[in-house]
């Protein structure tokens, strides 16, 4: 790469300067890894917007600060949503919080801070479906404070939902920088339902670089469900990793409604029959929000199938972005692969950037994908409005029904509930179109 | 152009029986050196006659060209070109007349029969004289005159540049300009030769330019440049390349086509390629590296693309269309069809700028035996686009277990009121369908013809009728050795 920017550079100063002190500096097999991530940070730098992938998100431009990555000892934050019966992981600026914490019966924890890591989670850390120079995660990789590293051992059907909790505190201060990580493996024929919320308290600029690696084995079963709330202060970098064995299923549920900057990459590997994926993401963003969701379903085996659905709702001067690329490789016949992406832009500044890309190498399959941009119907507003409807609430009834197939699919039950409401909220605070 | 040594032998040997009757060999003193230098350039364009500023429009690109790096974004793959080895000019060739068709490669005299190309036509295309009553020049004449009385300008772009210099000087570079890209800039500094063509306010051209261009197939060489302009509320419709294989011994193809719609203006643009596409494993071939684009600068205006690329061992080329003009037009329709080891990536920009602009893309990608046919496209809402309308479908059909189909789509939307679609669909051939053939007694590569044919049928449809019928059986052909 040519000369280190400012921001660059700040990072290198920075592994420079802690990582003696990071979690594990005494394991050399960890330590490996990280000086490794960090070579490859070296190399490549922030990515930019002349790098395709991130064409319509230029990290370089837009991470910019000096961050303090001392946690402040601010007050915990609480989470704005009800609580759901599940057990619970909080963790308050990238740190998990034993206090808040709890200790599930049948599932393997450890902390990827304080506990001397087992070989199972040394093994998968940052080796689940990995990607040659993905500058993000390696970051993350190299100066990650703390995580979880969860199994589910052969066979276990975890009853109880898994939340995890990430909340961000507020207030004055320097800006301020967290690396997190989450590894959760499910062996063989084990099931596990995971909820997951993002919440950041308001003041100062706080990023948030997350990193999820997921390991299905074969037959196992994992339902995802993941919220999301950042406010313009607060930017999120967010990359999941995923390796779905033969049999296996694996569905995420996403809802956005922040108005900061969000980028999540996802990627999945089908390894092989009857393997699965289903995507459903929606995205409610106003204000300056920005949310790149940049997915690469990669069919690796044959008999695999994904569903990718993509919904955007943009308002203020937003941008929703969706870069989805599905890739079939030689010899994966019986690959049935389809995307969906549709954006409805509320207001005149919004903007919706889509890309849909299909790289096929076999020829014994079903690909395909469908993606619209435009308005609320006028007809159906017409008729909204002509029958006594404000304006707004006929916006929302409309959004409502364009988003509902998504929240009635959410599961379990309680989490519907509460995401329903939350979204349905937000929808009836967007300003309408003009 | 600058030829690998391995794909000269393959050319030499494959296109052989064809050049043994070709071609004159003195030419050394009609080439301009060896090489690619501002000497070459200052060459081409003394030898064109050229005027002091096409001379510096050249220069410029040339010193720009320099500095730009080789695009490596599409997904194709080749050894790398060098530029220096090889010549930048050559005046058109005079080929020797042969005296009857018995003189001509039998296998090329196969596929024209299968093409139904007439047999006066033949002749023509494999350079045997024609005989008095189907004088090409008496023909071509015919079709001047009527022209001139339509007062539409039709003529090799160096002509235009000598007799109508205000237009080329006004147009030219003015939809693709000089730093477009880099086979575009090099293309304006080296451009061989080309078509012009001018259509006066309200002037509806008499006839498909098709015909006048086919009969009159001149060399235009490697580097053609064309330029197309219709003045308020003219129409054109213009025919580029030929459904006969024609073998080249330039590798290396840079074209630039700059279309000009103005209000009320409507250009069709016709394409049907078939160059060598390199022998079955995968040696030899052109490389098509081509800037097409149409600007509807007018209110009404309309620019439509249709093109049948079944050649060339690499096809690297986004015919496009800026819709400049309130309530302009620009459609696509494309098949593209890789077999063997052909490269494809090819597809479309839409660049919606002006109020109540439409645009469709209708993309059909066939890929066949180790093939790679890549769709590449780019619509793009500009926030003043009011109510922008873009329809988009790409389909691919692989066939065969070892090519790949690939569809890369932007879709950008910066005005609410703007409504885009866009589908997409890969699969394989229908095995009920090729068992309801078979079933039938047709033949499998019968079956698989008549199958392609349906599915590229929205495009076909777009062609200039006497066209339409060639390209179909050029699908056919194109397949041949695919299946089985």
């Amino acid at each position: 790469m040519s000369a280190a920017t400012a921001p660059e550079q700040f990072w290198f100063d920075e592994f420079a300067a802690r990582a003696r002190k990071l979690p594990g500096a005494g394991d050399s097999a960890l330590m490996e890894k990280r000086e490794a991530a960090m070579a490859l940070f070296r190399r490549a730098g922030l990515p930019h917007r002349r790098i395709e992938a991130f064409k319509y998100t230029d990290l370089r431009a837009r991470l910019n600060e000096r961050y303090d990555t001392d946690q402040a000892a601010a007050p915990a934050p609480q989470s704005a949503l009800p609580a759901w019966e599940a057990n619970r992981f909080v963790i308050i600026d990238g740190i998990l919080s034993d206090a808040r914490s709890d200790r599930p019966e049948g599932l393997e924890i450890a902390s990827l801070a304080k506990d001397s890591l087992p070989p199972w989670a040394l093994a998968r850390l940052g080796a689940v479906n990995p990607q040659a120079d993905h500058v993000m995660s390696a970051l993350n990789l190299a100066l990650m404070q703390d995580g979880v590293a969860i199994r589910v051992p052969r066979g276990f059907a975890a009853l109880r939902p898994l939340h995890l909790q990430f909340l961000e505190t507020g207030g004055e201060g320097a800006p301020a920088a967290s690396h997190a990580r989450v590894l959760i493996v499910l062996e063989e024929g084990a099931s596990l339902t995971l909820t997951e919320t993002h919440e950041a308290a308001t003041g100062r600029r706080t990023l948030a670089s997350r990193v999820t690696e997921l390991a299905l084995e074969r037959d196992a079963a994992l339902e995802h469900v993941r919220f999301t709330a950042a406010h313009a202060r607060h930017d999120r970098i967010s990359s999941l990793f995923a390796e779905i064995g033969a049999g296996a299923a694996y569905r995420l549920s996403q809802i956005q409604t922040g108005d900061g900057l969000e980028r999540d990459d996802l990627f999945v590997r089908l390894e092989g029959m009857g393997a699965q994926f289903l995507l459903g993401a929606l995205r409610l963003l106003e204000g300056t929000a920005h949310a790149d969701l940049t997915t690469i379903i990669d069919h690796a085996g044959p008999g695999a199938r994904a569903d990718q659905r993509v919904k955007s709702v943009l308002a203020g001067k937003s941008c929703g972005i969706y870069q989805g690329k599905v890739i079939v490789r030689e010899g994966a016949l019986g690959t049935d692969s389809h995307q969906l992406a549709r954006a409805v832009l509320l207001s005149g500044e919004a903007e919706a950037m889509t890309k849909p890309e299909l790289e096929i190498f076999a020829d014994d399959v079903k690909c395909g994908h469908g993606a619209t941009v435009g308005a609320l119907d006028p007809d159906a507003l017409f008729y909204l409005r002509a029958r006594g409807v404000p304006l707004n609430e006929a916006n929302a009834m409309l959004l409502e029904a364009f988003l509902a197939e998504d929240l009635d699919g959410l599961s379990p039950e309680p989490i519907r509930e509460v995401l329903r409401t939350a979204t349905l909220k937000r929808l009836v605070a967007m300003e309408p179109a003009k | 152009m600058a030829i690998v040594e391995e794909t000269k032998r393959q050319v030499a040997e494959l296109g052989g029986d064809k050049y043994k009757y070709g071609f004159f060999t003195d030419i050394e003193s009609e080439r301009a050196p060896k090489g690619l230098s501002e000497d070459t350039v200052r060459f081409i364009s003394e030898k064109k006659g050229e005027p002091e500023w096409l001379l510096a429009w050249r220069l410029e690109a040339f010193a720009r060209w320099k500095e730009m790096p080789v695009p490596a974004w599409a997904r194709v793959h080749y050894p790398p070109i060098d530029f220096q080895d090889a010549y930048y000019y050559s005046a058109p060739k005079t080929k020797k007349k042969l005296d009857s068709l018995d003189e001509v490669d039998p296998e090329l005299l196969k596929t024209y029969e299968k093409l139904g190309i007439p047999l006066t036509e033949q002749k023509m295309l494999a350079g045997v004289a024609v005989d008095a009553v189907f004088d090409s020049v008496s023909v071509a004449t015919t079709f001047k005159e009527k022209l001139k009385e339509a007062g539409v300008i039709f003529c090799p772009i160096s002509e235009a540049v000598r007799d109508y210099p205000d237009f080329v000087r006004k147009y030219l570079g003015s939809v693709v300009p000089l730093t477009d890209n880099f086979y575009a800039t090099l293309n304006s500094a080296v451009f061989s030769d080309g078509s012009f063509v001018y259509v006066p306010k309200g002037v509806r051209c008499p006839m498909e330019l098709s015909t006048y261009f086919r009969i009159n197939a001149a060399e235009t060489g490697q580097f053609e440049r064309t330029l197309i302009i219709a003045e308020e509320g003219a129409y054109v419709s213009y025919l580029e390349g030929c459904t006969a294989p024609k073998r080249d011994e330039n590798q290396l193809h840079a074209a630039v086509v700059e279309l000009i719609a103005l209000d009320d203006a409507e250009i069709k643009y016709s394409t049907v390629q078939n160059w060598y596409p390199g022998d079955e494993e995968g040696k030899g071939g052109i490389y098509n590296f081509v800037t097409k684009r149409g600007d509807c600068r007018g209110r009404n205006a309309k620019i439509s693309w249709t093109q049948v690329e079944t050649g060339s061992a690499i096809t690297w080329k986004y015919p496009s269309c800026i819709l400049r003009g309130d309530n302009s037009v620009g459609e696509f329709y494309s098949i593209a069809i890789a077999n063997h080891f052909q490269q494809a990536d090819t597809g479309t920009k839409m660049i919606h700028l002006g109020r109540n602009t439409r645009s469709r893309i209708i993309a059909k990608g066939i890929s066949a035996g180790h093939a790679q046919n890549t769709y590449r496209g780019l619509v793009s809402v500009h926030a003043r686009a009011a109510n922008a309308r873009n329809y988009t479908q790409c389909d691919s059909l692989l066939i065969g277990g070892k090519c790949g189909a690939h569809t890369i789509p932007y879709i950008e939307s910066r005005n609410p009121t703007a409504r885009l679609e866009h589908e997409a669909s890969t699969s394989k051939i229908s095995d009920d369908q090729l068992f309801y053939c078979r079933a039938r007694g047709i033949p499998q590569e019968e079956a698989v013809t008549l199958i392609v044919n349906g599915f590229c049928r929205e495009v076909l449809q777009q062609l200039p009728m006497e066209f339409a019928v060639e390209a179909q059986k050029l699908v056919g052909i194109s397949l041949e050795g695919s299946v089985g």
